[in-house]
């Protein structure tokens, strides 16, 4: 027969969170009933499960740094910096430093028109590309390289005839443009302006080959050296 | 500093808390910090599954706490006025990452961010039956949750649950309840409960 009390009578008994009466009713019904033993059995085997488990320290530092916060009066939410990978740091550099790249064309050719608008942003463009940042550990970051990071992976092939293949994956910056609200079609402006200046500056002739940058399938770039057809 | 540190051990967390409300002082507070750091980091952690996460939330809560020191009533305890916080400061988070997935699109943010209960601690790797109680965890409802994390992990009564969460005693006692049954058939239904 089944035995009329809820679970939650059972699950009370176990916490001993009933009032004194209804424990004590409890108690005497569960002597009774096999039923309601049972249950109570079930629920005993979900704590030992709690039970098992086992809670990681927080870093030992952690005091500390929040009392640093404290103590600095940064009233804001600071964030503080844990190990993040320095690839994230870069591959982030690298997006906003993109971003930067099409709000400064987007910029200049609304306000100088088109023609000199491009010709201001190539110049601007000269200046960053040659730019080199040193890090506090002593290692330096191109610029080239940040703005790299953020059109995307790239792999250069060397196939047969000596014709050199750059394939670029993932590029960001045709999400980068729409992120943050610039209609610039950052393949026709900004990379196509990137490779020219690239071709002066390395004796290159660069040929885009396949451009699906907005398929997320990526670009092919065949690149020779200038005065070889091949 | 040092001398303050000594005589600020002898007090009571109440009264380190009326220190830092009245003057703001930074050894009573690094005390308190200390003091909590092991239950509040453990009970953010066993509510959000991610220890980068109870990290972070164990920050802002310290930093909730400090900024609203002067709004501490003594007339209630330290540690309830804690865990509210820290209640409120798991709920935030969920609250935004669950806005951030509602703007972002659907596959990407799950490829990117999975939940935190579905990719377990490196150090806990190892360790899956850690893992299988927090994905049980993970799927009770948040209300649930928290009332369970309070009184089987934190031993709090149910009147000091009732204070932290700011809910009625009964509301207490039927979440609790429901809280422990649904994990139960949880548990059950993945074939753990059979081998305690």
């Amino acid at each position: 027969m089944k035995c009329k009390k809820n679970d939650s009578a059972v699950i009370g008994y176990l916490l001993k969170t009933l009032s004194p009466a209804a424990e004590k009713s409890m108690r005497e019904h569960l002597a009774d009933c096999d039923e309601c033993r049972a249950r109570l059995e079930r629920f005993k085997r979900t704590q030992k499960l709690l039970d098992e488990l086992h809670t990681p320290q927080a870093s030992k530092d952690l005091v500390r740094r929040i009392m640093d916060t404290i103590v600095a009066g940064r009233k804001d939410k600071q964030k503080i910096a844990r190990d993040i990978p320095f690839d994230n740091y870069i591959e982030a550099l690298g997006k906003a430093a993109g971003s930067e790249l099409m709000r400064v064309y987007a910029f200049l050719t609304r306000h100088l028109g088109r023609k000199k608008g491009e010709a201001a942003f190539d110049e601007y463009l000269q200046e960053q590309m040659a730019l080199r940042f040193t890090t506090g550990s002593g290692s330096v970051i191109s610029y080239e390289d940040l703005i790299n990071t953020a059109t995307g992976e790239r792999s250069i092939k060397k196939a047969a005839g000596q014709a050199t293949y750059s394939t670029v994956e993932n590029c960001s910056f045709p999400s980068l443009a729409e992120e943050i609200g610039i209609s610039t079609n950052p393949c026709a402006t900004i990379c196509r302006r990137q490779i020219k200046l690239i071709e002066k500056t390395h004796s290159l002739k660069i040929q885009c080959v396949r451009q699906r940058t907005h398929e997320r399938g990526g670009c092919k770039f065949l690149i020779k050296p200038v005065g070889k057809d091949s | 500093m040092a001398d303050t540190h000594v005589k600020t051990q002898d007090y009571s967390d109440d009264q380190l808390m009326a220190m830092v409300k009245q003057t703001g002082d930074h050894a009573a507070f690094k005390l308190l910090l200390k003091r909590y750091q092991k239950p509040l980091f453990g009970y953010m952690w066993r509510f959000t599954g991610d220890r980068h996460a109870a990290e972070d939330l164990l920050q802002e809560t310290y930093m909730r706490i400090y900024q609203a020191r002067t709004k501490f009533n003594e007339k209630f305890s330290f540690s309830g006025w804690a865990y509210r916080i820290a209640t409120n400061a798991c709920l935030d988070m969920r609250k935004k990452k669950s806005h951030a997935a509602e703007k972002t699109a659907g596959e990407e943010i799950i490829t990117r961010h999975p939940s935190p209960h579905a990719a377990p601690e490196d150090e806990m790797l190892h360790n899956a039956r850690n893992s299988e109680i927090l994905q049980l965890l993970a799927e009770l409802p948040e209300k649930f949750r928290a009332v369970l994390l309070l009184k089987h992990y934190e031993d709090l009564s149910i009147k000091a649950i009732a204070a932290v969460l700011d809910i009625p005693e009964g509301t207490v006692k039927s979440r609790l309840y429901k809280g422990i049954k649904q994990l139960t058939e949880l548990a059950e239904k993945r074939g753990l409960s059979n081998e305690v």
